[in-house]
C-alpha cells in the first residue's frame, strides 16, 4: 500500500491522479528562471506544515534564507512563525554566503566532503523538526560542481539515495536548460522517480506558463502540460485547462 | 411557444454557433439569450469586443436587474487586448483574445465558482481566431465542447466571412447547433441550420414598430365592457371566476419587483408609458365610437370646454372621477377646492390603494394614478375642447411620507420637482420591500388579512393591475424586467418560507392559497400549474405566452422550495383556456 503526499499546490494533486506524490519518492522541478520554482517547493512545505502537520526542511545552496522568507512573505506565507513553531528549517549550505549557522555551514573543499556535509546537514535538520517533507535548491549548484558527467551521476544516486533513508519525500529543484516545447532531457530527470516541469514561453509578447507532470512512478497522471499561474497565493494550477500555442 | 424564445434557451451539453455579419445583431440575441437564462442558471459572459461594463448596461438597458436570480460573471478579454488598464471588478476574471489559454485559465476559474449547467456566452470568438489562427479549433474543442459536455450551455458568436472559409467550415462542424442571422429588407431572418431541439427552420423576425398604448393589447370585447361601466357606472363582472378585485398586496409585489430592476428609471418609465396609455388623443380607436349617440352627448355635458377653472373641475371630479374611484376602489377622492387655482388643481385621495400599508416609508408612493390622471386630463381636454396642453400630477402628500392621505397637484406643462420625486432611493425601496415581505408573511404565516382598509377594503379594480403589467407589451424592456423582478420576489417569499420551518409541500400549498386569497387567480396544482383568469393578462391579447411576472414569480420560488424551474406553454393572452407552466 502505497501512501501518497499531497502536493498542496491548488490544481496539482488533481493531476497528480487525485493523490499526491508517492510518498518517499524523490522527484525534480524543473523551471526556468522566474518560472516559481521557489515558490512552488516553498508552497510545498508550506501546506505540508500548516495543513498536513508534515514538517519540512529547506536546503538552499543558493539563496539566503533570509531572502527566500522575504520573497515569500508576498504570498503570506510566514515562514519565520514556521520556523519557531519547530515545523519548518532552512538549512544554508550556499557557498557564497558563510556564515556560522547551528545546522553548519559547508565550506569550499573536496567533493565528497560536501555530499557528506550536505547528507549530514540534511539528517541534522530532518532530526531536529521531524520533517516528511524535503527541498535541495537548486540542485544544479550541487550539480556543477562534479564537471565529469560520470562523477555526476554517482554524485546524484548518492544523493538519491541517501535522501530516501530519511523517509522524507524530496524536491530537488534543477535550473531547465532549453525551455521551450522541443528541449533535450537531462540526466537527472532519468534518475528521478519524478519529474515536474514549470515551462514559460513567449506568445506574441505575452508570457505562457505551462506546468507539466513528465513522470510520476507509481501513479497514473496526466502528463499533458497544463497553465499555471503565479497569483498572490503562490502557484496555481489549471488541471483542467490546455495551453494553447 | 416561439423558436426564437426556444433558441435564446440553449440546451445543456451542446455548443451553439451564432453566425452573422458584424452588425446582424449577434450581441442583442446574446443579451437577449443572457435575460432569458439568468433566472433559471448562472451565466458567464465572455467579451472580446467590449467593455464587462457596456455590456452590462446594455442589459440593464434591456432589463436585467441589480438583484440577479444567478451570478452574472465576465471574462474581460478586451482591456488586455488592446492595451488598457483593467477595470477591477469583483464579477469579472481578465483574460487576454490573443492568447487562448488566458481565455480557458478564466472559464476554468469561473468553473470552479458556479454550478453545473451554466450557460457560456462568447461574444465574440473572431478576435481570438484572427490572432490565434487555426489553433483556435483546438480551443474550440479542449475548452468549449470539454465545457458543455460537463453539463453547460455554449453560445458562441462568430463574424461571417472573417479569416478563412475552410476554418469557418471547421469550427462550424463541432458546434451542435449553427444559427446564421440573415438580414432581407425589413427584417431579419434566423435560419436555424442545425439544432438538437429544433429542426431546419427559418425563423423570421419582423422590423414592427409597437403599438405605443396598453389598451391597444385590450381584447375587443373587454375594452368594451371595461369602458362601458367606467363612463356609464354600471356594475359589470368582467372575471366571472374569481371576481375584478385583486388584493393590493399582489399588485405591489407585481410593481414593485419591477422597481427592483431600477429604482430611478422604473418610475420615470412607469410615468411616461401610463400617462401616454391613458390620454385617450393617442388611442388608436375612437373609444366614443364604443357608444351610442345619446351616451355621446351626455360626455360632452359633463366635461367643461377646458380644465382650467377651479368650479369646472370640481364638477368632473364629483360627477366623473369620484364615483369611478369609489367603485374601482381606488380611493376616496375629494377635490380641494379651497387651495386649487385656475391651472393648478389639488386631490386629496383617502385609502389610496397604491400607498396604503407604506405608512413612514420615506418616499411618496402614488405613481401610477397620477399618471394615469395627467394622461386623461390631457386627452379629454383635446378631445372636448380641443385645446392641446400636457398635463401632469405629482403627489404632494402622501402615507408613505407620513401624511394621513394623499394628495395630487396637476397642472398643464411640465413640474420640475416631478423626476426627483419619481425616482427612488435604495433605501426607500428596501423598506418598502421589507413592509410589503411583512404584510405577504403575515399572512402567510399567520393568516393575517391583507391590506384591509377601512371604507374601500383590501381590493382594486383589475383595471389598475392590469396598467401596470400590461406596460412590458408596449415596451420590450419591461418583460425582462418584470421576469427578473417576479423571479427575485418568488425566490425571496419561497426561502423565507422554507426559513421559518414550512416543509416545501406546506410553503406549496400557501403559496396558492395566497394566489387565490388575494385573487390572482385560480389556481390548479397538477403535474403542471395552471392558473385560470390570471390577473396578469386577463382580457388581453398577445400572440406568446405573456405572464412575465406570474412566470417569473413561479420559477423564483418553485427554484427556491423544490430546485424546480417553470416555463410558460399556455396562456389565456393566446386564447387559451387558462395559462400553463410546465416544471422542468
Amino acid at each position: 500500500m502505497v501512501d501518497y503526499v499531497p502536493v498542496g499546490v491548488p490544481g496539482v494533486d488533481e493531476i497528480l491522479a487525485g493523490k499526491g506524490i508517492p510518498k518517499g519518492h524523490t522527484i525534480l522541478v524543473s523551471g526556468g528562471p522566474g518560472s516559481g520554482k521557489t515558490t512552488f517547493a516553498t508552497q510545498f512545505l508550506y501546506t505540508g506544515a500548516t495543513q498536513h502537520g508534515e514538517s519540512g526542511v529547506y536546503v538552499t545552496l543558493d539563496e539566503d534564507p533570509i531572502e527566500i522568507k522575504k520573497n515569500m512573505s508576498k504570498f503570506g506565507w510566514d515562514l519565520d512563525r514556521l520556523e519557531e513553531e519547530k515545523k519548518l528549517v532552512f538549512i544554508n549550505v550556499s557557498p557564497v554566503r558563510v556564515a556560522p549557522s547551528e545546522t553548519g555551514l559547508i565550506q569550499l573543499g573536496m567533493k565528497e566532503f560536501r555530499l557528506v556535509k550536505l547528507l549530514e546537514a540534511i539528517r541534522k535538520g530532518v532530526e531536529e523538526v521531524d520533517a516528511k517533507r524535503v527541498i535541495v535548491d537548486p540542485l544544479t549548484m550541487f550539480i556543477l560542481q562534479f564537471p565529469d558527467e560520470i562523477e555526476r551521476i554517482y554524485a546524484m544516486r548518492d544523493l538519491m539515495r541517501e535522501l530516501k533513508k530519511t523517509g522524507c519525500t524530496n524536491m530537488l529543484i534543477s535550473e531547465l536548460r532549453g525551455t521551450g516545447i522541443e528541449r533535450e532531457h537531462q540526466f537527472e530527470e532519468y534518475l528521478a522517480q519524478g519529474v515536474i516541469l514549470l515551462r514559460t514561453f513567449l506568445k506574441e509578447s505575452r508570457l505562457i506558463r505551462a506546468f507539466q507532470v513528465e513522470k510520476m512512478r507509481g501513479l497514473a497522471i496526466d502528463n499533458q502540460p497544463r497553465p499555471y499561474q503565479i497569483t498572490d497565493n503562490g502557484v496555481e494550477v489549471f488541471p483542467r485547462a490546455t495551453v494553447y500555442r | 411557444m416561439s423558436s426564437l424564445t426556444q433558441l435564446q434557451e440553449v440546451p445543456p451539453e451542446n455548443v451553439i454557433f451564432l453566425v452573422g455579419l458584424p452588425g446582424s445583431g449577434k450581441s442583442t440575441f446574446c443579451h437577449q439569450a443572457v435575460l432569458r437564462n439568468i433566472e433559471t442558471r448562472p451565466v458567464i459572459y465572455v467579451t472580446t469586443e467590449s467593455t464587462p461594463s457596456k455590456v452590462e448596461d446594455s442589459l440593464r438597458q434591456k432589463g436585467l436587474g441589480r438583484l440577479l436570480p444567478h451570478p452574472l460573471v465576465f471574462v474581460d478579454a478586451f482591456h488586455e487586448t488592446v492595451g488598457l488598464p483593467t477595470a477591477a471588478r469583483q464579477d469579472t476574471v481578465d483574460a487576454s483574445s490573443g492568447d487562448l489559454t488566458s481565455l480557458d485559465i478564466a472559464i476554468s476559474k469561473l468553473r470552479g465558482r458556479m454550478s453545473e449547467n451554466s450557460l457560456l456566452v462568447f461574444d465574440s470568438l473572431t478576435t481570438p481566431y484572427l490572432m490565434s489562427g487555426s489553433e483556435i479549433l483546438r480551443f474550440i474543442r479542449m475548452t468549449l465542447l470539454r465545457f458543455a459536455a460537463e453539463g453547460n450551455a455554449v453560445l458562441v458568436c462568430v463574424d461571417e466571412g472573417c479569416g478563412k472559409e475552410e476554418d469557418l467550415v471547421s469550427m462550424m462542424s463541432t458546434a451542435d447547433g449553427i444559427v446564421k442571422i440573415e438580414l432581407m429588407d425589413g427584417s431579419k431572418a434566423f435560419n436555424v441550420l442545425k439544432h438538437p431541439m429544433l429542426e431546419p427552420i427559418k425563423i423570421e423576425v419582423p422590423m414592427t414598430v409597437r403599438p405605443h398604448v396598453v389598451s391597444s393589447y385590450y381584447d375587443t370585447e373587454y375594452a368594451r365592457r371595461e369602458a362601458e361601466m367606467a363612463v356609464r357606472g354600471v356594475k359589470v363582472t368582467l372575471r366571472p371566476g374569481v371576481g375584478d378585485y385583486v388584493n393590493i398586496a399582489w399588485r405591489d409585489l407585481i410593481f414593485w419587483s419591477g422597481m427592483l430592476w431600477d429604482p430611478k428609471r422604473f418610475p420615470m418609465m412607469m410615468y411616461e408609458l401610463t400617462k401616454y396609455s391613458e390620454d385617450p388623443s393617442n388611442y388608436d380607436f375612437d373609444m366614443s365610437s364604443l357608444f351610442p349617440w345619446h351616451k355621446r352627448c351626455l360626455f360632452k355635458l359633463v366635461f367643461p370646454k377646458n380644465f382650467s377653472k377651479v368650479k369646472d373641475m370640481k364638477k368632473v371630479f364629483e360627477s366623473s372621477f369620484k364615483p369611478q374611484y369609489t367603485q374601482w376602489r381606488v380611493s376616496t377622492v375629494e377635490y380641494l377646492d379651497g387651495i386649487s387655482k385656475t391651472d393648478e388643481h389639488y386631490v386629496r385621495g383617502y385609502e389610496h390603494y397604491e400607498c396604503w400599508g407604506f405608512e413612514n416609508v420615506g418616499a411618496s408612493i402614488g405613481l401610477m394614478k397620477t399618471a394615469m390622471m395627467a394622461g386623461s386630463f390631457s386627452g379629454m381636454e383635446e378631445l372636448v375642447g380641443g385645446v392641446e396642453r400636457d398635463w401632469n400630477a405629482i403627489e404632494t402628500k402622501c402615507i408613505g411620507l407620513g401624511d394621513p392621505y394623499c394628495e395630487v397637484k396637476f397642472v398643464p406643462g411640465e413640474i420640475d420637482e416631478l423626476r426627483g420625486s419619481l425616482e427612488k432611493d435604495r433605501s426607500v425601496i428596501e423598506r418598502v420591500h421589507d413592509r410589503l415581505m411583512e404584510h405577504i408573511l403575515g399572512f402567510l404565516l399567520h393568516g393575517k388579512p391583507r391590506m384591509e382598509r377601512p371604507t374601500l377594503g383590501s381590493g382594486v379594480h383589475i383595471h389598475e393591475i392590469q396598467h401596470v403589467t400590461a406596460a412590458p407589451l408596449v415596451n420590450d424592456r419591461l418583460q425582462m424586467v418584470f421576469r427578473m423582478g417576479g423571479s427575485r420576489a418568488g425566490k425571496m417569499l419561497g426561502e423565507r418560507l422554507l426559513e421559518s420551518g414550512l416543509r416545501e409541500q406546506d410553503a406549496v400549498r400557501r403559496v396558492v392559497d395566497l394566489l387565490e386569497h388575494c385573487k390572482g387567480g385560480k389556481i390548479t396544482l397538477g403535474e403542471t400549474i395552471r392558473m385560470r383568469e390570471n390577473c396578469e393578462r386577463f382580457g388581453i391579447k398577445t400572440e406568446e405566452p405573456s405572464c412575465y411576472f406570474t412566470t417569473g414569480f413561479l420559477n423564483g420560488f418553485f427554484s427556491a422550495v423544490k430546485n424546480q424551474h417553470v416555463k410558460e406553454t399556455r396562456c389565456i393572452a393566446m386564447g387559451d383556456p387558462y395559462c400553463e407552466w410546465e416544471f422542468r
